[in-house]
């Protein structure tokens, strides 16, 4: 199994709520787990914000290197992200900005990540404006790819409506990964749904499934 | 058809271009930047303009400039940003120039924080800037809410020639949620005669001032713009009652808070309590025709805010006396929880038993 997954996309598509439902499943499944929280961009709805909710199941948590404060509006990410990536046992997964201004953060950690071996996971939601067409997903994963200097191994389907989600929803963004990773010649590695959405799909599509959360969204919201 | 994902702030700027929008003057501020970002991005590809100002003053004086030539055309900015466009809003105000402004309320005083808030209530309400003037002031509490209210409050600027206020928090700026565009065709908006569009050599120059020399003559603008106000407060008040009729308790609350006070309501009625909800959508005018809707059986308010208190004033003025009110919420940009909400009100109605 991959030891660094790096969770990449366009603003807005799910890949915060994607990097925890992550997290919180490899940890079941009895692994060590970091969560990296790279998001640099936009202080609001980032996965740092559950830290204490992760720790408590015993996952490490590593955002800023002055913790994990809601409004700390600061580009400093903790290079204790480093010991997680060469300590040799734990699964690592990145949560980074969305879009290109969110990739820059990525940079820094570029050479480690090549040096470990890494799965980068592109996001794939079509119910977001930008990334409803095939052209729209290739513009940004283009973009993603080129600022990192990392390539894409694999599509994750993050697509939803909230809690009014339908298996019809997902399929959706099954089938414009499906598109995609026919284009780019990638394997879908993901898919992200509801549990009680999960278990409705048909059966032989490609991917694990992995049931989200909600963890970012309030019970009120 | 499916709808759409999209962050508050994003869908006020679609909201707004669809709503015939074609100027944005801003500068970014948390938590509302998506919403310049997203016009920069758009407004061109219509032929329209979007113009980062040197600073907050610039922006609210182009949108002066741009509604005087008749065009539609929004600014947008949060807490510390919009105390700096009070001025501009007075003289808009002054000028009768409809414009849409956003306020994705933020804590303060002073540069505060970047997380959610409602502490501008007074700002909205009562105004930062001088003089006798009011503004429209809507609150909404979705996303889906934003996009609709977005349309109205340009067919209501335009109606009234008055600037109208959209508010929303940090929240509900950045939250994501699926919403639809259904275009609502606008009201029978009056002709905009009075913009300055060029003569053409036909007619007497229009001037678009607020300044008035002579007293006798502003006394008498000042008494068209009270009456103007007037009608918009007979006629303009929005408000959403849930649970009214035989309630205990009836929470006051608007925004984000009202979704909160929304949970804190269903999980207390679940257990056999009776509390309701009244959500003003129009925070100018206050929708005291909400207020007159209450039940006898209902012996107690509690206003709840993302502030320290503040709409609690104009319901105490509508209340008239008649009923306790009580208040919780957080500030500086705590959200306020649910249990926070129930634990208050179990507190006043064991209290009272």
């Amino acid at each position: 199994m991959p030891r660094i997954y790096v969770i990449v996309g366009h603003y807005g598509t799910g890949k915060s709520e994607a990097a925890i439902s992550l997290a919180v499943k490899r940890r079941e499944e009895g692994h060590q787990v970091t969560l990296g929280d790279l998001d640099i961009v936009n202080v609001y709805f980032r996965s740092r914000e559950k830290a204490e909710f992760l720790e408590e199941m015993g996952i490490e948590v590593v955002s800023s290197i002055l913790g994990h404060h809601s409004s700390l509006d600061l580009p400093a990410i903790s290079a204790q992200i480093r010991h997680s990536f060469f300590d040799g046992v734990s699964t690592v997964i990145l949560d980074v900005g969305g879009d290109k201004a969110g990739t820059n953060a990525l940079v820094m950690f570029k050479s480690d990540i090549l040096s470990v071996g890494y799965e980068m996971i592109y996001t794939v939601n079509p119910f977001r404006p930008q990334t409803s067409d095939l052209q729209g997903l290739i513009h940004h994963l283009d973009g993603i790819e080129y600022v990192s200097g990392l390539k894409a191994t694999g599509l994750a389907v993050t697509s939803h409506q909230l809690r009014e989600t339908t298996p019809a929803h997902v399929m959706r963004g099954y089938e414009l990964a499906a598109e995609l990773a026919k284009k780019r010649d990638l394997p879908i590695k993901f898919i992200f749904a509801l549990p009680e959405i999960l278990t409705k799909l048909p059966e032989g599509l490609e991917g694990e499934l992995v049931p989200v959360g909600m963890y970012l969204r309030e019970e009120w919201m | 058809m499916a709808k759409i994902l999209m962050k508050g702030n994003e869908a006020v700027g679609e909201a707004a271009i669809r709503a015939g929008c074609r100027f944005f003057f801003g500068y970014p501020i948390t938590p509302q930047s998506e919403l310049p970002e997203y016009m920069s991005l758009h407004l061109p590809k219509v032929g329209g303009v979007y113009l980062q100002a040197e600073s907050e003053i610039a922006a609210i004086n182009m949108v002066y400039g741009a509604a005087g030539c008749g065009a539609r055309v929004m600014t947008g900015s949060s807490s510390p940003g919009i105390a700096l466009k009070q001025e501009g809003i007075s003289y808009m105000a002054g000028a009768e120039l409809p414009c849409v402004i956003v306020n994705m309320m933020r804590g303060g005083p002073g540069l505060g924080s970047i997380q959610p808030a409602q502490s501008d209530y007074f700002q909205s309400t009562r105004g930062g800037g001088d003089g006798d003037y009011r503004l429209l002031v809507y609150a909404p509490a979705s996303v889906q809410e934003m996009v609709d209210y977005v349309q109205i409050a340009f067919d209501k600027a335009d109606k009234y020639r008055n600037p109208v206020l959209v508010v929303g928090d940090g929240v509900i700026g950045q939250m994501m949620e699926p919403v639809e565009f259904v275009s609502k065709p606008a009201e029978n908006l009056p002709e905009k005669d009075w913009a300055t569009t060029g003569t053409g050599g036909k007619r007497e120059p229009n001037i678009i001032n607020s300044l008035y020399l002579d007293a006798e003559k502003l006394e008498r603008h000042n008494i068209h713009l009270s009456k103007k106000y007037s009608y918009m407060q007979e006629n303009e008040q929005r408000w959403e009652a849930t649970g009214l009729e035989g309630a205990e308790l009836v929470i006051v609350a608007y925004g984000t808070t009202a979704r909160i006070a929304r949970s804190a309501m269903d999980n207390l009625n679940k257990k056999g309590w009776k509390i309701g909800l009244l959500r003003p959508i129009t925070l100018w005018p206050f929708p005291e025709k909400g207020f007159q809707l209450l039940d006898e059986t209902t012996k107690h308010l509690l206003v709840v805010e993302m502030s320290m208190g503040q709409m609690i004033d104009d319901v105490r003025i509508v209340n008239e006396g008649k009923r306790k009110i009580h208040f919780t919420g957080r500030s500086g940009g705590v959200i306020p929880s649910t249990s926070l909400i129930e634990e208050k009100i179990l507190e006043i109605l064991e209290r009272s038993e």
